[in-house]
C-alpha cells in the first residue's frame, strides 16, 4: 500500500513525528500534595508550591515516577536508572515559578517502540525516542474581562509524561493509529485516562515532506491537537501546504503552527527566529532521580497483559482475524468482556456477536460498555441457545434486540415468545409438503430444471413457520422432496 | 537522603580530645591582614588547648571556588527570582502587555546588585555559553567537593577565618563587585561542596569591627561543627556589642 502523496511535479513522502503529552493518573501533583481532579472550581487545587510562593520547595511524588516507569516498560523502552529534573525558564502568566520543571538531557525513559495496527491486517513499528516527566502549566482565561486575563492554577504542577516518537510515520492514518495504540497502552496500565476532550492527552505533530530517497525536509510543528480527527486534518492540510510551497519553488519555514479546527487549516504561531532560549539547567532544588534495578524489575512483573500481546493471543488461541482481535483489545474492558463471552463457547461466534451486534448497538446509542444492558454472561446465554439449535441465528438477532431494550435473559424471551426453533422432522415435513402442494406450477418448474427456485421455497417455508423452522433441516427436506 | 537529625545539644560541652582539626594552607591568602592571621593562629591554639590536634591540610582547588560560585549562584538566582513577575504577589507595576508588566515590575522592584546577578545568571545559562560557564563551574564544584572529601580522611573539622578582611561599609564596593565578591572567598568553598559550616565572632579588628572564625564539618555532621564552634566561643569570650544594641549613640 503506497502512502505517497501526489503533487503537480511528482510523488512526495510525508514524514511525521509525534509528541504526546499524557496527564499522569495520580491523586496529587508532580511536586506538591494538591489534588488533580478534573472540573474543580478555579484555583481550588493549588498548593503554595504550585503558586510559586517564595521559599516553597518541590518534593517528588513517587506515584508519578512509578507511572512513568510502568509506561516505559509497556513501550518496551529502556528505563534510565538515573534521570535529572531540569528547569525550562520562560515567562508566562500561567506559569507561576517562571520556569517549568521538566527533564531535558537525562529523561527517565529512553528508546522504545509501539506496534501500530493498520487497515488490511497490516502492522508497523514506530520508534519511541524518549519519555520524560514534566509539570503542566496553569490555564489563562481571556474571555471574562475586556482587558484582563484570569488565571486558573488548578492544572499548574499536574504531572505530564511527554512521549516523543521517532519520525517513523508516513501518513495521517499511521499517526492516528499511533495515537490510538498509545492511548490503549496507557489506559491498559492505568497511567493516563487518555481523555482527549478533557485535555488529558494532547498531541503536537512534527510534519515535513520530501521526495522519495531524499534527506528529511524542513519541518513544522503543529501544536496542541486535542482530537485524533483534528490531528489527521491538520497533518493532511499541512502536507498539502508544504508540497505546494516547494512545487512553487519556495522553501518551507521551520516554525511552530496552530491548527484552526473551524477553518480546517494551520497557521503560523512563531518562527524559528522567535524561538525562546529556555536556559535549561538541572533544578538545584531536586537531586538526580535514582532508581534501583529491583524497583524496575518489580514493576515489570506487575504489568498486565498489554494490547499487542493480547491481540496475538486472541489470534492464536481463538483463531480470530487480526482486525477482530485488534478491535477487541482496543480497551481492556472490551477484551475482558469478550473473554467472558467466549469462555467455553465458539470464540469466533462470540467475537462476531460482540463486535457486530453489541458494539453496533452501543455505538449507535453512544453507551459505554460498562453501562451495557446486556452483560457478558447474558450474551453468552444467547450464544448457547444458538449453539444448541434452540433458536436460529436470524431469530437470535431479534432476541438480542429485545435483550438490549429490556435487559432480560435470552432464554426467558425465547420461552415467552415461543421462539424455539422447530426441529421436529414431522412438523417440518408437513410444512414443506403443504407449500409444495399449494404451488404445483413452481414444483414442476423446479423439476424442469429451474434449480434456483429452491431459494423461493425456502423463503415461503420460513415465512410459514414465522422464522422458527431450522433452516438446515428445511433445506435438506425440501431438496429431498423436490427430487422425488 | 534519609538521615535522622542528631540531638545537637547533646554533642556540646566536653573537650576535643582525639579530634583532628585541619588548617588549609591555600586559605592563607596573599595580602590578608596580619590581625586576621593572628586571630586564626589564636583560634588554633584554643582548640589545641581543648585537646584537639592541629593538622595542616591542602585543598588545592580553593582558588577556583570563588569564580565558580559567582557563576552558579547568579544562575540559580536568575531562575529563582523569575517568580517575582508582578502576576501573583508582591510589587506590581502595571503595563499594557504581560511583557510590559514583567519589565516594569522587575525594573522597579529589584535593586542594582540583584539586577547584576540576574543578568550574569541569564548570560551563563544562555545557549552557547552554558557549556563554557555553568557546566564548567559545576565540574569545578565537583573538584572542590573532592578536595574536602580527601581532607575528611585525616581531619574531623576545618578551621579558617570567616573573611579576609573586616566588614566594609554598606554600598562601599558597589562599583567594584569583584572586590566585594572577594570577601566571600573563604566561605564559598564549603557552600560549593555542600558542607555545614559556622562563623563564630572571635575578635576585633584594629578599627573595632568584629572578626570571625569559621568551622567547616563533614556532610551532615553539624554536631561537630557546633561542638568546635562552642569551644571557640567560650575561649574568645567575645562580648562586644554594636553601639546600637549596647545602648550607645
Amino acid at each position: 500500500m503506497s502512502d505517497l502523496l501526489r503533487g503537480r511535479t511528482g510523488e512526495w513522502e510525508l514524514v511525521i513525528g509525534l509528541e504526546v503529552h499524557a496527564q499522569v493518573i495520580a491523586d496529587a501533583k508532580l511536586f506538591s500534595g494538591a489534588a488533580t481532579s478534573f472540573g474543580a472550581e478555579p484555583n481550588e487545587q493549588v498548593s503554595f508550591v504550585d503558586a510559586g510562593m517564595p521559599g516553597m520547595l518541590p518534593v517528588l511524588n513517587e506515584t508519578c515516577v512509578r507511572q512513568a516507569v510502568l509506561t516505559g516498560l509497556a513501550l518496551n523502552a529502556e528505563v534510565n536508572l538515573q534521570s535529572v529534573f531540569a528547569r525550562k525558564n520562560y515567562f508566562y502568566p500561567d506559569m507561576p515559578q517562571g520556569y517549568q520543571i521538566s527533564q531535558y538531557e537525562e529523561p527517565i525513559i529512553g528508546e522504545g517502540e509501539i506496534i501500530i495496527d493498520l487497515p488490511g491486517d497490516e502492522t508497523r513499528t514506530v520508534g519511541i525516542e524518549r519519555l520524560h516527566l514534566e509539570q503542566d502549566a496553569g490555564k489563562s482565561v481571556h474571555d471574562r474581562h475586556p482587558k484582563k486575563s484570569y488565571i486558573d492554577l488548578n492544572r499548574s504542577g499536574v504531572t505530564l509524561m511527554e512521549i516523543v516518537s521517532k519520525p517513523d510515520m508516513r501518513s495521517a492514518e499511521q499517526a492516528a493509529a499511533y495515537v490510538t495504540k498509545l492511548r490503549a497502552i496507557l489506559r491498559y496500565i492505568g497511567s493516563c485516562d487518555g481523555n482527549m476532550q478533557e485535555g488529558s492527552l494532547r498531541c503536537d505533530a512534527n510534519v515535513s515532506v520530501r521526495r522519495l530517497g531524499e534527506a528529511l525536509g524542513l519541518r513544522c510543528e503543529i501544536k496542541n491537537l486535542n482530537s485524533i480527527r483534528f490531528m489527521r486534518q491538520a497533518i493532511e492540510y499541512e502536507a498539502a501546504r508544504q508540497i505546494e510551497i516547494i512545487e512553487d519553488g519556495g522553501t518551507v519555514d521551520q516554525e511552530t503552527r496552530l491548527f484552526d479546527s473551524a477553518k480546517g487549516e494551520t497557521r503560523s504561531m512563531r518562527s524559528k527566529e522567535d524561538a525562546h532560549d529556555y536556559r535549561y539547567f538541572p533544578d538545584p532544588d531536586l537531586l538526580p532521580l535514582r532508581l534501583s534495578q529491583d524497583y524496575v524489575d518489580a514493576l515489570k512483573q506487575s504489568l498486565p497483559e498489554l494490547p499487542e500481546a493480547k491481540k496475538q493471543r486472541f489470534m492464536q488461541a481463538f483463531g480470530l482475524s487480526a482486525y477482530d482481535a485488534s478491535v477487541l483489545v482496543a480497551e481492556r474492558e472490551t477484551a475482558d468482556y469478550f473473554e467472558n463471552v467466549a469462555e467455553g463457547r465458539d470464540p469466533k461466534l462470540a467475537a462476531n456477536w460482540v463486535i457486530s451486534e453489541l458494539f453496533g448497538r452501543l455505538n449507535r446509542g453512544e453507551i459505554p460498555l460498562a453501562e451495557s444492558p446486556v452483560s457478558a454472561a447474558s450474551l453468552g446465554g444467547l450464544i448457547d441457545l444458538i449453539s444448541d439449535d434452540t433458536i436460529s441465528g436470524r431469530i437470535a438477532k431479534d432476541v438480542f434486540t429485545e435483550m438490549f431494550d429490556t435487559g432480560r435473559a435470552a432464554a426467558d424471551i425465547v420461552e415467552e415468545k415461543g421462539l424455539r426453533q422447530v426441529t421436529d422432522t414431522g412438523a417440518l415435513e408437513a410444512t414443506v409438503e403443504k407449500i409444495m402442494a399449494d404451488n404445483p406450477d413452481r414444483v414442476a418448474d423446479y423439476r424442469g430444471g429451474n434449480q434456483k427456485l429452491v431459494g423461493w421455497f425456502m423463503g415461503q417455508i420460513m415465512k410459514a413457520s414465522q422464522g422458527k423452522a431450522n433452516p438446515q433441516m428445511v433445506n435438506e427436506l425440501l431438496r429431498k422432496k423436490l427430487a422425488e | 537522603m534519609d538521615i535522622a537529625v542528631a540531638d545537637y545539644e547533646e554533642s556540646l560541652g566536653g573537650d576535643l580530645k582525639g579530634m583532628k582539626i585541619g588548617i588549609p594552607k591555600e586559605y592563607r591568602i596573599e595580602g590578608m591582614p596580619v590581625e586576621i592571621e593572628t586571630l586564626w593562629d589564636e583560634g588554633a591554639s584554643w582548640l589545641m588547648a581543648a585537646g584537639a590536634e592541629i593538622v595542616e591540610i591542602s585543598l588545592p582547588h580553593t582558588k577556583y571556588a570563588l569564580p565558580a560560585y559567582y557563576i552558579v549562584a547568579p544562575a540559580e538566582a536568575s531562575s529563582n527570582l523569575a517568580r517575582y513577575d508582578g502576576v501573583r504577589y508582591g510589587l506590581r507595576v502595571e503595563g499594557d502587555t504581560p511583557q510590559a508588566l514583567y519589565e516594569n515590575t522587575r525594573g522597579e522592584g529589584f535593586g542594582a546588585e540583584v539586577k547584576r546577578r540576574v543578568l550574569i545568571g541569564t548570560y551563563v545559562l544562555s545557549a552557547g555559553y552554558y557549556d563554557a560557564y555553568y557546566l564548567q563551574a559545576q565540574k569545578v564544584r565537583t573538584r572542590i567537593a573532592q578536595d574536602f572529601h580527601d581532607a575528611w580522611q585525616t581531619v574531623d573539622a576545618i578551621l579558617t577565618p570567616t573573611t579576609p578582611s573586616a566588614a566594609f561599609a554598606q554600598g562601599e564596593k558597589m562599583d567594584d563587585p569583584i572586590a566585594m565578591y572577594l570577601n566571600d572567598v573563604l566561605t564559598v568553598p564549603a557552600s560549593m561542596a555542600g558542607l555545614p559550616a559556622i562563623s563564630v565572632p572571635s575578635g576585633l579588628s584594629g578599627e573595632g569591627l568584629p572578626l570571625g572564625l569559621h568551622v567547616i564539618g563533614r556532610p551532615f555532621d553539624e554536631a561537630t561543627v557546633f561542638k568546635v564552634g562552642q569551644t571557640l566561643e567560650d575561649a574568645a569570650e567575645f562580648s562586644t556589642r554594636p553601639r546600637i544594641m549596647a545602648g550607645g549613640s
